[in-house]
């Protein structure tokens, strides 16, 4: 590894590569934080620009992008109660109520630092321990993919407000949208009622811009007064991070980027998982859990360092073993094949020195983010002090172009504005609408992965049970739920003692 | 000094508008993920289209979706609009007989312009299982033992390829098809002994390889493979099995001008015999440059047609 | 003309005000649990009646494409007659039950808002030009609002063009 290094740094180091590193980032950062439009989609229409390039200046910009994508979605979530990017969903439990208590600013910086964090711990990660690491997450199979979602699901239990069941119901919404469409074991369509666009399944960032940004401008009608007026009240921002708080981000930023990278390194599972995996940790492990979804810095912190640990983590299976972890990464590999790179572990004694600039560049990403974001925080943060008459009307443009820009299509306009309209209908009977974004998360993952470990079992329900893997997730699922139970019981005692 | 400069760039920045104007850009669509195996070769070739030629401009666009893609593109667009899509044998092949609602189109609403690439599908089997040809196995199915091949998709081209294999050994029975959501699943599933088989193109599988954990046994192709890392792998064709091979053809709007139909095969004649792009599709891709005349793009339809319908219970039912 | 357009103004103003008093005094309080958990019975029945049309399956599948929505519904199911239930038990018991306010006021306003959202879909579809769209539902937003502030307009409008251009020719989005 050492004899690359030098030469890693001679190919990267240059005014080239630092350029594209910060155009990527700032177009990352930019793009991620206007709902509907997705890294991916970021990704896709900049990956032309790499092939006039080398390999190391387009990697280095498709990083910058990708990265700083993972923290951009933040933006909005923080600031107007909507996630720019479907895994910055959970930024928003907590975001958006401190931005609420006049915190913009300290909410934007909490972020900004925890995704620069998740995402050098990922890269050093990337650098040191990619083929050990990659080896074990080939382990991996069906049924541990399986139970890593039933375990996903537990969360449910962390997010359902005051009542369990209604969390479960509207989860089980979220679970049964994700099975419209093709059905993944047999290319059946499934829940179309004869429309040909839903064979392709409802893509999340659509369902997201109707469940969280366009009901939150429903909600400028909840604003009581004596007319036929709307809120148009302005928020003022207040106290920048203290120190008390800076100390109490420390652990679940540790402890998310762990989790992120573990995550980020099981191909196909993505940043959404990894953040409400590091939420529910990060609330079950803080000192502070009644603060949680009002604004909570533990919540921000954990959310963004697990989202942002996930970037450099995906990349290892891909340099590695050649297997994308995520979409984005995938459309990384062909900006690499592009430029004649199959990647895998022979790529590292062949052409070592590309190999580990990308992954040193993808250190310079984070740090240039970090350095980019100090500017823009200040800047994003001007949004909240722009008229309620003014920014509303524009948050709706912008969902609207966003969601029309994922497959061209006013279809997903409609789908967005039902969503909306049910998300309304839950808010009024007091139902949680986040367990449906989770839902929809885990869906169409749960299913495939059970369905396709008892065809490999051939009906056997002792796959589940079958490797360390799958004893150590059940064991986990067991002490979550188990765990849940307890409170419950303990709980009501002391309501009836 | 100021002015010079300013005038310069203007002059530049005209020029180059000039050109572009001068040059028509046609549009490439391709209905697969924008990281696919077809998506690459389409920017690959646009990028090669200014070398080749000042008339026209190759654009690659890619918009995920199969049929539900080409639907919209063919009500969107009409035969003068520069546009071209990708259509495979995917679509007119196995989508027109297991679900031929879904398309809104036939072939004869396009106009053929030429073949991007073909690619042959490789089988590989788990290192435990110690199939390093076909004759093995056909000796491991003889022993009575079920195969469960892993595919990327539930009724792709792999699945069928894999199926018509099994059901010609006269093995239907002893089939399980696991269904994975991309062919890298697949890869590694066989890797690590989930599946007994997978069937993919060569680049997928080719680091599961190289690190040993599969032995690469069959290629769907008449002749063994003659060049790249799995040279000598043994053609299906040879022993009398049916196959195809997977291609990527380019169609324009039926009713298209037929004279920048000819120019725009013409340049991609010239795209596809290019030195660089040769060495690429061969040796990182670990595909080729198939150019086919429109006889043999539907000769290549039917056959898949004729092994679809064949073998449609082993996938479909 | 400028007075007469004022008063006009203020005479709509006092009009919708008025309107406005009285929708606000129209108050229901709803049982939200059993109102919702009754809303999920019937949706989870509904959908148990309709999967099997929906969901065409396979002879030989072990587990079939129907089987995870079923379980979901019955799941749902399940969790709504807890639900209810648990509201009837504490009814029968008068303990108080979860309850909201619904205020016709609000949800007027809310159906406002939506139907602009509609309105901008529709008219942005049906021109095929995203930016008259999204200028029609900027300026009914600004109505809605009330606001007074042609500046305002301008900006919004401007707005409308500029988010257009930006997807039309910076992100090559044709709409």
């Amino acid at each position: 590894m050492l004899e690359f290094i030098v030469p890693a740094l001679q190919n990267l180091l240059n005014i080239q590569n630092l350029l594209w590193i910060n155009l990527g980032v700032f177009i990352g950062s930019v793009f991620a934080a206007i709902p509907g439009l997705t890294v991916i989609l970021c990704i896709i229409l900049f990956l032309p620009f790499t092939y006039q390039m080398t390999a190391i200046p387009g990697m280095m910009f498709l990083l910058g992008i990708y990265c700083a994508g993972g923290y951009g979605g933040s933006v909005s979530a923080i600031l107007i109660n909507t996630p720019g990017t479907p895994h910055a969903a959970t930024t928003m439990l907590d975001g958006y109520p401190l931005n609420q208590q006049g915190r913009t600013k300290a909410a934007l910086k909490i972020a900004l630092y925890a995704s620069t964090f998740g995402g050098i711990f990922s890269a050093l990660m990337l650098l040191f321990l990619a083929p050990q690491v990659a080896r074990v997450a080939a382990m991996l199979g069906t049924a541990e993919y399986f139970l890593v979602c039933v375990f996903g699901l537990t969360i449910i239990a962390g997010i359902s407000g005051d009542s369990l069941c209604k969390g479960i119901m509207a989860a089980c919404i979220g679970l049964l949208v994700s099975c419209i469409g093709a059905d993944p074991m047999t290319s059946r369509a499934r829940l179309t009622f004869g429309v040909e666009r839903l064979y392709l399944g409802l893509d999340l960032a659509i369902c997201l811009i109707g469940l969280f940004a366009l009901v939150q401008v429903l909600t400028k009608a909840e604003q009581l007064e004596g007319r036929l007026v709307m809120d148009t009240s302005r928020l003022k921002d207040g106290q920048d991070i203290t120190k008390e708080e800076k100390k109490r981000m420390v652990r679940p930023m540790l402890v998310s980027s762990i989790i992120g990278t573990i995550i980020g390194i099981i191909p196909g599972t993505g940043a959404s998982m990894a953040s409400w995996f590091s939420y529910d940790r990060a609330r079950s492990m803080s000192r502070h859990p009644e603060e949680f979804g009002k604004g909570s810095v533990e919540g921000i912190a954990a959310a963004e360092s697990a989202n942002n640990a996930v970037t450099g983590a995906t990349l290892i299976p891909l340099l590695t073993l050649g297997i994308p972890g995520d979409g984005c990464v995938a459309i990384m590999l062909s900006a690499l094949m592009i430029n004649g790179l199959n990647p895998g572990l022979s790529l590292f004694t062949e052409q070592g020195d590309i190999m580990y600039a990308i992954m040193l560049g993808l250190i310079l990403v984070n740090v240039f983010m970090f350095i980019q974001g100090r500017f823009l925080t200040n800047l994003f943060a001007k949004v909240v002090s722009i008229p309620q008459e003014i920014l509303t009307p524009i948050i709706v443009m912008f969902c609207f172009a966003g969601a029309f820009s994922v497959n061209k299509s006013y279809f997903d306009v409609i789908v967005t504005l039902v969503f909306c309209a049910i998300a309304w209908l839950l808010r009024k009977i007091n139902f949680p609408a986040v367990p449906i974004l989770l839902g929809l998360v885990l869906g169409r993952m749960t299913e495939t992965n059970f369905r396709r470990a008892l065809m490999v079992s051939r009906g056997s329900y002792s796959i589940f049970v079958s490797s360390p893997f799958c004893i150590a997730f059940l064991a986990l699922t067991a002490l979550v739920i188990g765990s849940v139970v307890l409170k419950k019981i303990k709980g009501r005692k002391k309501a009836n003692g | 000094m100021k002015k010079l400069v300013s005038l310069v760039l203007a002059l530049m920045l005209c020029l180059s508008c000039v050109s572009a104007l001068a040059a028509e850009a046609w549009t490439v669509t391709c209905p697969w993920a924008p990281s696919g195996v077809a998506a690459m070769v389409n920017q690959k070739a646009a990028a090669l289209s200014t070398t080749y030629s000042q008339d026209y401009v190759l654009v690659a666009n890619a918009e995920k979706g199969d049929t539900a893609t080409i639907n919209s593109w063919l009500t969107k667009y009409t035969e003068a609009d520069p546009q071209m899509c990708f259509i495979g044998e995917g679509m007119f092949g196995i989508t027109a007989i297991l679900d031929p609602a879904r398309m809104n189109f036939t072939y004869d609403d396009f106009k053929y312009v030429e073949n991007l690439y073909s690619s042959i599908f490789v089988a590989s089997a788990r290192k435990e299982l110690g199939i390093t040809s076909i004759d093995a196995l056909k000796a491991y199915l003889e022993a009575g033992n079920q195969i469960m091949v892993g595919t990327n998709g539930a009724t792709g081209s792999e699945a069928f390829l894999a199926a018509a294999l099994i059901g010609a050994m006269g093995y239907g029975d002893q089939f399980c098809l696991i269904p994975y959501e991309s062919a890298a699943e697949a890869a590694q599933a066989v890797a690590r002994g989930e599946v007994d088989v997978a069937v993919s193109h060569q680049s997928q599988i080719l680091e599961t390889w190289q690190q040993g954990g599969v032995d690469v046994f069959a290629a769907f192709d008449g002749q063994p493979i003659a060049q790249g890392p799995f040279a000598g792998v043994e053609g299906v064709g040879q022993y009398g099995y049916p196959y195809f091979r997977n291609r990527c053809f380019i169609f324009a709007k039926a009713g298209a001008d037929e004279q920048k139909i000819a120019d725009i095969k013409a340049l991609y004649a010239q795209i596809l015999a290019d030195e660089g792009m040769v060495d690429w599709l061969n040796n990182t891709m670990l595909l080729e440059a198939d150019p086919m005349t429109e006889e043999e793009t539907i000769a290549h339809i039917e056959n898949v047609k004729s092994i679809v319908n064949e073998y449609y219970d082993l996938v479909a039912e | 003309m400028d007075n007469e357009n004022r008063s006009l103004i203020a005479c709509i103003d006092a009009r919708l005000d008025a309107i406005g008093d009285k929708l606000k005094k129209k108050e229901w309080k709803v049982p939200t649990d059993l109102l919702g958990g009754v809303i999920f019975l019937i949706f989870g029945l509904v959908m148990l009646r309709i999967i099997p049309q929906q969901i065409e399956i396979k002879k030989k599948e072990l587990v079939n494409g129907q089987a995870f929505p079923n379980l979901l519904m019955y799941i749902m199911i399940a969790c709504s007659i807890v639900l209810i239930v648990n509201q009837v038990i504490k009814l029968m018991r008068k303990e108080p039950i979860k309850t909201t306010t619904i205020n016709l006021l609000v949800e007027v306003k809310a159906v406002f808002i939506f139907l602009c959202m509609i309105v901008f879909w529709l008219v942005a579809e049906k021109t095929g030009n995203f930016a008259i769209g999204a200028a029609a539902f900027g300026v009914l937003m600004l109505c809605l609002f009330r606001c007074r502030k042609p500046l305002y307009y301008v900006i919004v409008l401007l707005a409308a063009v500029a988010i257009w251009a930006a997807f039309r020719f910076g992100l090559g989005v044709m709409f």
